[in-house]
């Protein structure tokens, strides 16, 4: 007989709560930063989604919750670059924004966001 | 850019904790041979079902190394080469990582120091390529560094752990930092400074149960049990093995049963209740040969061969060291007591067992314990 394991915990709602309070800056994110066309950023949002609730399970994930936030950013940025690396050159994006976020690469644009999240929160808005 | 593997999703289907655990349990179900030639039918590939299977296995390296092993082998060699793509974006190579440091961490209980370090290099060949893998390599660099302190590395661990410790603590693991101060506790106690190693599985217990976590708990409290025995403290010695015994039977936690079954039989010897103790030792064996870990049961054969040359059954004794010598020689441990490995051999030839070569060998197994 195999062990059993823990059943679904506060943890996984508080992670789905994160999800959805940082799903305005994935969407943007996706669309704006990287120019995601918005039928292909709902599909990957909701993979991230799925993603992310998997990663919160690992036993390599922070135990805080708030911890995982830098994570979820992190490789939606990954994603937004993959996003065209898959491309051929004529599919490039024009979009000045969507070049800059291509050109410096999705760690630091993660950190950017990262950033101005944290600075979002400190001022009373959103982002904790 | 990190190196990091980003594979783009595929549709998976929505399925129920129930289905999922279902799902697993049917997996692991049918036996292995069987899992190979139905490869392609069985949906291992759903990345919460993998999920599901990291989690049961690293909890069944600690009732049967040897399955545990196996099983991590088997889903690693079928994430090699799977028939579908496995989960979203960078999850392949974690649960490559994932199954690696488990087969890994099997073999170490089991005493196959060469095979773990080979699962721990797989292993990090596919974190790095992972997100979030500074977390990973450290949970790795954790597993090498408890393989350090059964290689008798005391001093180096010494000094890593506490450094592993601090980092898991800024990685926000603080369960597995926690985890680094049995490492610093396991060497001070070999090393000889047992009353330092009682302080820290002291402090261990005082975190685990601010933490409620039970299973860090159940093993301090073994541990103690068996530091308070070494200081002649019997009383509080039987007081942490009764804490400790439950809270391992309810976690299944067999490993350190054996273990801890091994310290009461030598608690019970010290009290001169030998029938007793040896009642203890035998079921230690007995658990110790079930789950497979080779090295307590040629230890747990050399102790009893001591109890038995106390009762004067000397013929027995020699039949106990019989048992224990081709599996120390066949797994080449204890290194340092090779000496006394030689003299005790030397000693069966003439039949006139050397005691204190048979002491020395079994020290060494018990400090590796």
């Amino acid at each position: 007989m195999w062990p059993g394991v823990d059943k679904p915990s506060k943890r996984d709602q508080e992670v789905a709560a994160l999800f959805h309070g940082a799903l305005e800056v994935v969407d943007s994110t996706l669309t704006s930063l990287y120019g995601v066309p918005q039928e292909d950023a709902a599909r990957l949002e909701q993979e991230l989604f799925a993603w992310f609730d998997r990663l919160s399970r690992r036993p390599s994930s922070p135990e805080s919750v708030r911890a995982l936030r830098p994570h979820l950013i992190s490789m939606t940025c990954k994603v937004g670059h993959v996003y065209w690396m898959g491309k051929a050159d004529v599919e490039r994006p024009r979009d000045e924004a969507v070049r800059r976020s291509l050109a410096l690469g999705p760690e630091i644009v993660a950190v950017e966001l990262e950033n101005r999240l944290n600075s979002r929160a400190d001022d009373g808005g959103v982002g904790h | 850019m990190s190196g990091e593997v980003i594979r783009f999703p595929v549709a998976q289907p929505n399925i129920s904790s129930e289905e999922i655990r279902s799902a697993a349990d049917r997996i692991l179900a049918i036996p292995i041979l069987e899992r190979r030639r139905r490869v392609g039918d069985l949906g291992i590939e759903n990345p919460e079902v993998l999920l599901l299977l990291c989690e049961l296995l690293r909890k069944e390296v600690e009732r049967f190394p040897a399955n545990g092993r196996d099983e991590a082998e088997y889903f690693f060699e079928f994430l090699e080469r799977p028939p579908r793509q496995v989960g979203s974006f960078d999850e392949r190579e974690y649960f490559l990582g994932e199954f690696a440091l488990t087969a890994g961490a099997a073999c170490r209980f089991l005493f196959r120091k060469e095979e773990a370090r080979l699962w721990f290099a797989r292993a990090e060949a596919n974190f790095v390529m992972a997100h979030n893998s500074s977390a990973n390599i450290a949970r790795l660099a954790y597993q090498r560094l408890a393989l350090r302190v059964e290689e008798r590395a005391f001093e180096e661990v010494l000094e890593l752990a506490p450094l592993w410790a601090e980092n898991f603590r800024r990685l926000g693991l603080s369960e597995e930092a926690l985890k680094c101060s049995f490492l610093e506790g396991a060497s001070l106690r070999e090393m000889g400074k047992i009353s330092e190693a009682v302080e820290v599985f002291r402090g261990i217990c005082e975190q685990a149960e601010s933490q409620s976590n039970t299973r860090l708990l159940a093993q301090a409290a073994n541990g103690l049990a068996q530091f308070y025995r070494v200081l002649g403290d019997l009383k509080q010695a039987l007081d942490y093995a009764t804490k400790a015994l439950p809270l391992l039977e309810k976690l299944d936690n067999r490993i350190n049963l054996a273990k801890l079954r091994w310290c009461v039989g030598d608690i019970l010897r010290e009290q001169d209740k030998h029938g007793e103790a040896m009642e203890a030792y035998r079921a230690a064996l007995r658990e110790s040969e079930t789950i497979g870990i080779r090295g307590d049961v040629a230890a747990i054969h050399l102790v009893i061969a001591d109890l038995l040359l106390d009762a004067g059954h000397e013929r027995q004794a020699e039949w106990e060291i019989r048992a224990a010598l081709p599996i120390i020689e066949e797994e080449q441990m204890v290194p340092e007591g090779v000496a006394a490995l030689t003299l005790l051999r030397e000693s069966l030839r003439r039949r006139q067992i050397n005691r204190q070569a048979l002491r020395d060998l079994h020290g060494y197994f018990q400090d590796n314990g």
